[in-house]
């Protein structure tokens, strides 16, 4: 595995110019850097609605049935305020939709800047080959005052790198354009096989 | 005159303007596409103000005539209030971020804003199966500046059947061709009645007045109706024809103009009038020969082609012509299809894009290949660079009619192509990949 250049970013985004290879859109120039591509905020989130569910568990039927009872999907619009409290976790998304060819995998990381306030944006940071869909992100602050976001924010950073061989995402949330809500099911189908 | 004490009266007022005002604040939290809903809330607020300033006038002079003074309370703040204003509450419900398809409502607007300048647009999704507009610019109904569009809320998600706003933006603009046309239109149906040798021969002038009512409406409806149809089409080509067949596809297509249909004009006879006046065929051969994948194109083109056998036998215009009133009404819209069509196409400013231009048919085929490889056709890569100094990425803003005719070419390819084996995306996925698409533009 090897991390992608810009040079060699800008490449594989010439080849994916029919939708076919490498997508990031949409880009400019200036979000690319020497081994990463700079990713925004989008405007959608998912907040859980603490007050309605005792717990999660994915053993209780109910719980995967309905996402809607626990998880509420808001949208804001450009120029208006989120605001993440101290230890508060909310799913939001990349406004970029990111496709990856079967042999480019990607990570992604918060930026420095906002590391430093505290802020997290991913548990789960890796993206397989041949996704398509804006990239979920699991954000929580981790500081002790407040943090305002704003949909456009440079939020994150996608790594690139080139896979040795060819595999094909096939998972559950293939072509997400926001956040996504967690396929509980399937773990529950998963853990009643073992 | 008003039955009850006047505090009665007062005291319900002032009680209505206080729920409606925590209605407002209620709204005002919520959130919205754009800031249209938030003037629309500030708006109604000033009224709310308004009215209780003139509560308090009336109130003022209460002693001098109570029964006059309850009357007005009534007439200038209840009546108003209930009639008008509360409107307003499910309107702004039904425009909420959650409730309408929010990355498209920029678009609506925008298009509103070059078609009609004068309105300013309230967009909300409504339980009823249909797409409509209402407004209200005229000195005697002008309590507000706002003009209402609502689109179904089933298809809250669909873009494609969102084509048809370019049918409702429309309609306010239609006033302006058939006032002109209106009186001429009148004086030729009722003497046509007069001269009819088949079913109105000799009828009595009362009589004859009478039935031209109808056939009135019937003439002010279809040109209505028609001038939309041509604007739609106009605006969004194929989609828009696409899209009128979609909606039809569960009506008839023959229904006649009746009282009870509200004098719409059979759908069979709309689709003759648009793709008659609004479809550029070298146009739409351009567009099936620059598309990469022969598969796809295939598909629209025979679906296409399908649509121009149905509308060629013209059995729309023979059955109006077989119905002794609609026979008389559609005669007056036929004469003025030329100018209706012309009306349209100088009506619609130039600054809009429209699909027949280079800008938007080139895009067409590009935005295809993403939406076909299940990526968002939001924009096209002009240029790639990354072998100088320079290194360049330079991209281009998809049209929204390129993004509607990409996405209806790829509908007619997933109508023949989809089975629930996962080759072919779902619909929903097409739909989230279009409505991402307009985000962006």
């Amino acid at each position: 595995m090897s991390v992608l250049t810009k040079q060699v970013i800008l490449k594989e985004l010439k080849k994916g110019r029919t939708g076919a290879g490498l997508v990031i859109t949409p880009l400019k120039i200036d979000q690319i850097g020497p081994s990463s591509v700079d990713v925004h905020l989008g405007h959608e989130f998912i907040i859980f609605r603490r007050a309605l569910i005792p717990s999660f568990d994915i053993m209780q039927d109910n719980i995967y049935r309905n996402v809607h009872q626990y998880q509420q999907k808001v949208r804001i619009s450009e120029g208006d305020k989120f605001v993440l409290h101290p230890h508060q976790l909310v799913l939001g998304a990349t406004r970029e939709y990111i496709g990856l060819s079967d042999n480019i995998s990607a990570i992604i990381t918060g930026r420095s800047t906002w590391g430093r306030t505290g802020l997290i944006i991913a548990t789960a940071t890796k993206i397989d080959p041949g996704f398509k869909g804006c990239v979920t992100l699991e954000i929580m602050n981790e500081g002790v005052i407040p943090l305002v976001l704003y949909p456009g924010l440079r939020i994150a950073q996608l790594i690139l790198f080139r896979t040795e061989g060819k595999s094909t995402y096939k998972g559950t949330y293939q072509f997400p354009t926001g956040p996504a809500f967690p396929n509980l099911d399937k773990e529950l189908q998963y853990m009643k096989r073992e | 005159m008003p039955g009850f004490p006047i505090e009665r009266i007062h005291h319900q007022i002032e009680n209505e303007l206080s729920i409606f005002c925590s209605q407002l604040n209620k709204l005002e939290v919520e959130t919205y596409p754009t800031k249209r809903c938030l003037d629309i809330i500030n708006h109604l607020r000033e009224k709310v103000e308004d009215y209780r300033s003139k509560k308090r006038s009336i109130m003022d002079q209460v002693d001098d005539n109570p029964d006059e003074a309850a009357r007005k309370l009534i007439s200038h703040i209840h009546n108003p209030l209930v009639q008008q204003d509360v409107k307003f509450l499910d309107w702004l419900r039904g425009a909420q971020t959650q409730n309408v398809p929010w990355s498209v409502i920029p678009c609506i607007e925008h298009l509103s804003r070059k078609i009609i300048p004068e309105h300013k647009l309230l967009t909300y999704c409504a339980y009823y199966y249909n797409y409509a507009i209402s407004w209200s610019l005229s000195e005697r109904l002008a309590p507000y500046p706002y003009t209402v569009l609502s689109l179904p809320r089933l298809h809250r998600t669909n873009l494609l059947w969102h084509t048809l706003v370019g049918h409702e933006i429309f309609h306010p603009c239609c006033a302006e061709f058939i006032n002109k046309h209106n009186q001429n239109a009148l004086s030729k149906i009722t003497q046509q009645l007069r001269e009819s040798d088949e079913l109105f021969r000799g009828l009595e002038e009362e009589r004859i007045e009478r039935i031209s009512g109808p056939i009135h409406l019937a003439w002010r409806r279809a040109t209505e109706e028609l001038l939309c149809d041509m604007a739609c089409v106009e605006l969004f080509g194929p989609a828009g024809i696409l899209t009128m067949r979609a909606f039809a596809a569960c009506s008839s297509l023959d229904d006649m103009p009746s009282p009870t249909n509200n004098f719409y004009p059979p759908w069979r006879y709309r689709f003759e009038v648009v793709w008659e006046n609004s479809i550029d065929i070298q146009k739409l051969d351009s567009i099936y020969s620059n598309c990469s994948n022969s598969e796809i194109m295939e598909c629209f083109k025979q679906d296409m082609e399908s649509f121009g056998k149905l509308v060629s036998s013209q059995e729309g215009a023979a059955l109006v012509d077989r119905h002794p009133q609609a026979k008389i009404a559609y005669k007056q819209v036929k004469n003025l299809l030329p100018a209706a069509s012309k009306f349209v196409k100088e009506s619609l400013p130039g600054t809009l894009c429209r699909w027949h231009s280079q800008r938007v048919l080139n895009q067409i085929p590009k935005l295809l290949e993403r939406l076909e490889k299940g990526i968002p056709p939001n924009e096209i890569i002009l240029e790639v660079d990354e072998t100088t100094q320079k290194q360049k990425y330079e991209t281009q803003s998809a049209e929204l009619p390129a993004i509607l005719i990409a996405g209806w070419i790829y509908e007619t390819y997933w109508q023949k192509k989809y089975t629930a084996n996962g080759e072919i995306m779902p619909y929903e996925t097409m739909s989230r990949l279009l409505l991402k698409a307009c985000e962006d533009i």
